[in-house]
């Protein structure tokens, strides 16, 4: 970055955007315009109605973004609207992160909830279901998903984000990938090479290349499988 | 139309690539956002692409990916203008285009020093049409002009050039792509490219030419 400036919020205030090198909001925050930086930080309220460019993106609090990000990194401690895509080499979500559009990465992981409105796109995809997990699609590599924790852990997480929709299950229409396995899932289609369905899903069509395994737990429904 | 399409499935069987490798290659931009066409099927959501479009990409990636990058390869698939700057001299022992060609280049813009990119595509789109003799010289100085005025416009989008003749006058047409187009029984269509596949195919000459 060439710049080199930060800026920093410390309680109320607000910035139309540009570029820097190290932004961080404490308190409430409103960024109008485009933001471009190595580092954002988010430990309050923040509302970036413009498209981000960052390096490293970290919200530990709640943030409001109306357009597109890009960027390497993207931690999520808390939670995240994204209004546009999602285009981040590594996201880490131990929140409740909700992108209205696609996300594409390499590595997406989520140990929370969230919701993607279009394609989840990512190499490798290991989601942690503690509350209500939703994309339109997913397509990938690797996919896995599992139950998350305890359900000591998801009522700890239900009391920090009341109202959040809290029954731990992974619903989507797709799911295609190389090497699939899935728990908690509720699907109309899954189509693999490798697939195993493990307890607690509801899959109307699974279809597998090499090799297909259901797990023997009596909570698996899967209507209808075929080798292709 | 049903013909034309191909869904992901049969996609996968006939190249033999996988689920991951096709969504790698779509994140990375290799294959269009356009090409994914999403259709209900009595077994769900189903996704089809255009069947020659995407076969012939499919067989390009798989073919250059052992020398490139997947991001040089994405840089090469884009409509986008490559980062090109040479000189003259450089251009015409590449051969990448004629040196008539660059002659008629060089009386509507005057003499060049160097040739970006876009006056190289410029050049290459007016070699083309003349090579195949479905224009002439002077038709192509109006191409020239067309492609100078108007090609800005519609830089990074998929479009057309067409070359019509009418009762012995001849024009030229900018249209954005897809975009179905009709004439009068009078008029003819002396020549059409599509300049996105056009881009493609020349940033792959030029980069065997050792250039950008």
């Amino acid at each position: 970055m060439e710049t080199g400036n930060d800026l920093r919020i410390n309680g109320l205030g607000s910035s139309s955007g540009g570029k820097f090198d190290f932004v961080q909001i404490n308190g409430k925050g409103d960024i109008t315009g485009d933001l471009e930086c190595r580092e954002l930080q988010i430990n309050g309220l923040a509302r970036l109605t413009g498209n981000v460019k960052a390096n490293t993106i970290r919200v530990s609090g709640k943030s409001d973004f109306r357009g597109d990000i890009s960027g390497n990194n993207m931690i999520i401690d808390g939670m995240s609207d994204v209004g546009g895509n999602v285009k981040v080499e590594t996201v880490e979500n131990r929140g409740m992160l909700r992108i209205a559009e696609d996300c594409g990465s390499e590595s997406f992981s989520s140990q929370g909830g969230f919701t993607v409105g279009g394609l989840l796109n990512a190499e490798k995809i290991g989601i942690s279901v503690y509350a209500q997990c939703k994309a339109r699609e997913i397509g990938g590599k690797e996919i896995d998903v599992r139950l998350g924790g305890g359900s000591g852990i998801r009522k700890f997480i239900g009391s920090l984000f009341p109202g959040l929709p809290l029954n731990p299950v992974l619903i989507t229409d797709t799911i295609e990938g190389d090497n699939v396995y899935l728990e908690n899932t509720t699907a109309k289609v899954v189509r693999g090479q490798d697939v195993k369905i493990g307890p607690g899903c509801h899959i109307d069509t699974v279809e597998y290349k090499n090799s297909y395994e259901k797990n023997s737990d009596a909570r698996i429904i899967v209507n209808e499988s075929r080798k292709i | 139309m049903e013909n034309d399409l191909i869904s992901k499935k049969e996609l996968l069987d006939l190249t033999g690539i996988s689920y991951g490798q096709l969504y790698r290659w779509k994140r990375k931009l290799l294959i269009p956002e356009e090409w994914f066409i999403r259709k209900s099927t009595f077994t769900g959501q189903e996704t089809f692409f255009p069947r020659d479009m995407i076969l012939s990409r499919i067989e390009k990636i798989k073919n250059m990916k052992d020398d490139a990058s997947l991001d040089e390869l994405a840089e090469m698939l884009s409509p986008n203008p490559a980062d090109v700057n040479i000189s003259g001299e450089a251009l015409k022992s590449s051969g990448v285009v004629s040196t008539v060609a660059i002659a008629l280049f060089d009386e509507i813009a005057g003499e060049q020093d160097t040739f970006s990119f876009t006056s190289i595509l410029h050049i290459y789109l007016l070699d083309k049409l003349l090579q195949s003799g479905e224009i002439s010289g002077e038709e192509g100085k109006v191409l020239l002009k067309t492609l100078d005025e108007n090609f800005s416009k519609l830089e990074g989008k998929n479009c057309d050039i067409i070359f019509i003749r009418k009762l012995g006058a001849s024009s030229c047409i900018l249209v954005s792509a897809p975009n179905q187009i009709f004439f009068d029984t009078s008029t003819k269509v002396a020549g059409r490219l599509n300049v996105t596949s056009t881009i493609e195919e020349l940033k792959t000459k030029l980069a065997n030419a050792g250039i950008g």
